[in-house]
């Protein structure tokens, strides 16, 4: 059996606690149960409640702590000097820590589904089951996830991170159980699944939703391994990060494709790039950004030590060239097509149309520029030495200057300065270009100055 | 593998580097199977840094570092089964019995399930902790916490075992139970590297000393009764009576030879073998004199490493 499993099983699954969670719900739900004059619906609703509830608050909390835990109290490190696997270690964890959740969970969620009363079909009673397992497994994965992600930070763990891993976890269980109970809602309220179509193929919605959920729970699954096993010393290539982009992606253009005939192939193009966009943002948080392992990574480029060059491959690296190249795909592909989808989109979301192939293509370059600042000042603050949340500061910064700047100056009618603080397409192309430049200027000479700063000094 | 000639350990260009400051800074060296190693250095001198990259915790910047001649950073899992580590802020599973903190770790580091029990029994019995094994982790004594880890650091018997401050914390008697549990596994073929401040706990154990300052290896030697680097120890004599040709003698076999006050007593460098130091006693006894004692100069840890820093200071 996994060591890791085991010791979890010692510490968590004593007598007292196995039989206290039973009497607890068991008791919760008699009192629904004679409350509401013996409603089996009620029942059911309650007993899924239960589950959602253990699952996003205690199992988050817990997957969260399954790590953080052991980075408190010291003994992580000599867990990395067992003989213990990333995969083995992972799961072991991951199932051991919260395997008590689990168990209180999975009794509420039984009781629930062999007390429902409405008459669903086989899919939708197969749906009732594993979709609020797959919601509390990518919860209880993203809490997890967040953990090991911030122990890759010079800073490393503690509990905030925590706090911010369980929050994580909670979104992504609180996204899954809507959709749960979209799809488990009684039968006089459903509208009734219809289908989706995915490359051409139609499936029944059900199956869709399943299926990205579980795909979603396989690739969280996936992440937390490989950070698992860079923590562990693993030598891994940086594939895993590219792989789960590209599929990202290939999977939310299935939803699009094949194009009706007479569309543009923009349209695909735009989702490519606005995923790939937001990835990369996703890519800057996520990455440990340590400055010293960057100087490092550079040094093993230039001396040929690819092995040590892949482990210290920045994962952002790799997002901003996929971001810039879908971008450029779009200002390539778009003045070949005026019908293009960004027509609609300048036209319809933004309520313009004084556009032109030359501004487009501006537009397209300032993004990528914009990108590039963003990138410098994500860098610029992880290398801060003073900064306890660097990435906090980011995402507020970001923030402001996506969000409240431009509206700031739309309110005051200075819509003409909207392209030094967003990628703006409807000002001279010189403008729309000079825009990043006056921040990213800048940041790069701010950045470089901490760059240099990172540098050993001679004894 | 000639086991006698190989080391265990081999570190080569090792480089490392936290902001502003490089750790290690290109640190080669290699210990020898069945030595006690002491590391020793003033704080932040990269002691720490130096254990964590041979336990394969941290990756280095540059540089390649061999454990029985595996790669540590190609094949961790490989090489932790060869090598136990006690890190100097370790921790324990405090709602766990001490008998469920050695099994998981038995477990952990792949223990076959037919040898498990004998693996926790040894190793109990090695640190003294057998009548312990059904008492919770969190109700042990400091010592008795510091006897469990390391316990479980060695309870797959590794060729290597890593120590980084062991004993800091501990009462003086459980120092010296410590160090004769180090002398045990060295008895018993284990390779031991043991970072420590106390030096002179560190003398009663340490075959070796490997000083680091600033990142950089100032000096890795024999310490103690063995000889020094080119073949050469130190040799007190005592006379029972002063006499000028004591001094004579003593600067002739070696200028720097050093004497008391008193001039009954000297320090003298001769070669490392039991052939200078007959060749010695027998210069002594023709002219004469009467030689009441006469045995290695017994330098110890804490005297090497002064005298080191004292000439590190000189030369800066």
């Amino acid at each position: 059996m996994n060591a890791e499993l085991l010791r979890n099983f010692w510490l968590e699954l004593t007598p007292s606690r196995l039989l206290l969670a039973p009497v607890v719900i068991a008791a919760i739900l008699l009192v629904v149960w004679y409350s509401n004059d013996r409603s089996a619906t009620e029942v059911t609703l309650t007993a899924r409640f239960i589950f959602y509830v253990l699952v996003l608050l205690w199992g988050t909390r817990r997957a969260a702590n399954a790590l953080s835990d052991e980075v408190a109290t010291g003994t992580w490190d000599a867990q990395r000097m067992t003989a213990l696997g990333p995969w083995s270690m992972a799961w072991g964890k991951f199932v051991g820590g919260t395997i008590y959740v689990w168990y209180s969970a999975l009794l509420a969620l039984a009781i629930g589904v062999i007390m429902d009363p409405a008459p669903l079909t086989a899919l939708d009673r197969f749906a009732g089951i594993f979709g609020p397992i797959l919601t509390g497994m990518a919860a209880m994965l993203a809490s997890y996830f967040v953990v090991l992600l911030h122990l890759r930070r010079p800073r490393g763990s503690g509990r905030r991170t925590s706090l911010l891993a369980q929050l994580a976890g909670i979104v992504v269980g609180l996204v899954g159980w809507n959709i749960d109970v979209q799809l488990t809602a009684p039968i006089e309220d459903f509208v009734g699944p219809g289908s989706v179509d995915w490359y051409g193929y139609a499936f029944h919605e059900t199956a869709v939703v399943l299926a990205t959920q579980a795909l979603l729970t396989f690739w969280l699954g996936f992440g937390v391994y490989r950070v698992m096993c860079g923590e562990l010393q693993k030598p891994t290539w940086p594939w895993g990060w590219p792989a789960a982009s590209l599929f990202i992606i290939a999977y939310l253009l299935g939803f699009m494709l094949p194009l009706e005939p007479g569309r543009p192939t923009t349209l695909a193009l735009v989702p490519a790039a606005v995923v790939s966009v937001v990835l990369l943002y996703a890519a800057l948080l996520g990455d440990g950004k340590d400055g010293i392992k960057l100087r490092w990574f550079m040094r093993s480029l230039a001396s040929g030590d690819f092995g040590r060059t892949a482990r210290l491959f920045p994962t952002w690296l790799f997002s901003i060239l996929l971001a810039t190249v879908t971008v450029m795909a779009l200002a390539i592909v778009g003045p070949d097509d005026p019908r293009t989808a960004l027509t609609d989109f300048y036209r319809e979301f933004l309520g313009r149309t004084e556009w032109n192939i030359r501004s487009h293509v501006a537009w397209a370059a300032a993004m990528i520029l914009f990108m590039a600042r963003d990138t410098v000042l994500v860098l610029y603050l992880s290398m801060a030495t003073r900064t306890r949340a660097p990435d906090v500061a980011a995402i507020v910064l970001l923030a402001t200057a996506y969000g409240v700047l431009p509206l700031l100056l739309a309110f005051v009618g200075l819509d003409w300065l909207l392209a030094i603080v967003v990628p703006w397409p409807f000002a001279h192309p010189a403008v729309t270009l000079a825009g990043p430049f006056v921040t990213l200027l800048p940041l790069l000479w701010l950045l470089m100055g901490r760059w240099r700063a990172l540098a050993p000094r001679p004894a | 593998m000639n086991d006698a000639v190989e080391p265990l350990v081999v570190v080569e260009n090792l480089v490392f580097d936290y902001p502003g400051r490089r750790a290690l800074a290109d640190v080669s060296i290699s210990v020898k199977r069945g030595t006690i190693t002491a590391l020793v250095g003033p704080n932040g001198a990269g002691k720490t840094t130096l254990l964590n990259c041979i336990a394969a915790l941290a990756l280095p910047a540059a540089g390649h570092i061999r454990v029985d001649g595996i790669d540590v950073h190609e094949a961790p899992r490989e090489v932790h089964t060869r090598m136990g580590y006690l890190a100097d802020f370790f921790g324990l599973y405090a709602e766990l019995s001490v008998k469920r903190c050695l099994d998981y770790r038995a477990r952990a580091l792949g223990i076959p399930a037919e040898r498990r029990a004998g693996a926790i029994g040894r190793a109990a019995e090695r640190l003294g902790i057998s009548d312990r094994l059904r008492e919770r982790t969190g109700t042990l004594s400091r010592g008795l916490r510091q006897r469990l880890a390391i316990a479980q650091a060695i309870i797959h018997e590794p060729p290597l075992v890593l120590l980084d401050e062991p004993a800091a914390g501990l009462d003086p008697a459980a120092r010296l139970s410590l160090s004769a549990v180090f002398r045990e596994l060295q008895a018993q073929g284990m390779t031991l590297v043991v970072s420590s401040h106390i030096l002179a706990e560190l003398q009663d154990y340490s075959t070796h000393m490997l000083v680091i300052d600033e990142g950089r290896v100032v000096e890795h030697r024999p310490v103690g009764d063995a000889a020094s680097p080119g073949g050469r120890r130190a040799v007190r004599v005592r006379i029972a009576a002063a006499d000028a040709r004591f001094a004579e003698t003593m600067r002739a076999i070696d200028p720097t030879a050093t004497l008391e006050e008193d001039g009954l007593e000297a320090r003298v460098t001769v070669p490392g073998d039991a052939a200078g130091d007959a060749e010695l006693l027998r210069r002594l006894v023709e002219i004469g004199l009467a030689v009441v004692e006469f045995g290695p100069a017994g330098e110890g840890l804490q005297d090497a490493y002064l005298a080191l820093l004292r000439r590190n200071g000189d030369a800066a």
